[in-house]
């Protein structure tokens, strides 16, 4: 089972750059693009930072998929 | 209380690294000296003449940053562990393999200067490495 996300979306949606979410969440601006490129998953740790960062619930954010 | 103290340790960890290797190569130039009794001078001058170039580039790097981004982070340390762990288990298997090779061959002893070369090589290949799996 995989794991995507819409961070790109509502990062796009409230007008914050890449810089600027990796400064508040104080990981590397790669990270950040990892992370929406789905090609790396959070820690636990930086998932519930990014769910208090968008103010958002956590399934709103990350979604399992079913394989197929 | 606690991010606080680790964002300075991660802040100074590149003073640290830096002020240890100067530290480790003072101790070996002091245990050469004890153990054949000359002090290499040229080498303390060259690793001075080193930590010094790095400190300052250190220096420049942190001043130059335009935005308080960490150089590390979760993702990085990750990959770093990876690294560390395939480098390490396929010089592992290299070295079987040569270990295996010579005692196939009828060698009884390998040369000091083969096992030195090649640990700088595990040396340089795990340094490089970092540099660009910190840039990945």
């Amino acid at each position: 089972m995989g794991v995507s996300n819409k961070i790109k979306l509502i990062r796009v949606s409230r007008g914050i750059s890449q810089i600027q979410m990796a400064e508040d969440l104080q990981v590397t601006r790669q990270t950040i693009n990892a992370i929406e490129k789905n090609k790396y998953n959070p820690s636990l740790e930086l998932a519930l930072k990014l769910v208090k960062y968008f103010q958002l619930p956590i399934e709103d954010i990350f979604t399992l998929e079913d394989d197929e | 209380m606690m991010k606080k103290t680790n964002k300075k340790q991660n802040r100074y960890m590149p003073i640290y690294i830096v002020g240890g290797t100067f530290l480790g190569f003072l101790l070996g130039s002091l245990l050469l000296y004890l153990a054949k009794g000359e002090f290499r001078y040229d080498g303390l001058i060259v690793a001075g003449g080193t930590s010094v170039t790095l400190l300052l580039i250190f220096f420049l790097k942190q001043k130059s940053k335009k935005h308080n981004i960490p150089d590390v982070d979760e993702r990085v340390r990750n990959n770093m562990l990876k690294l560390f762990f395939y480098t390490s288990l396929i010089f592992i298997a290299i070295l079987f393999i040569a270990i295996s090779l010579f005692t196939i061959y009828g060698q009884d002893s390998i040369p000091i200067t083969y096992l030195w070369i090649y640990f700088t090589l595990y040396i340089l290949t795990t340094s490089v490495g970092s540099l660009f799996v910190k840039n990945m």
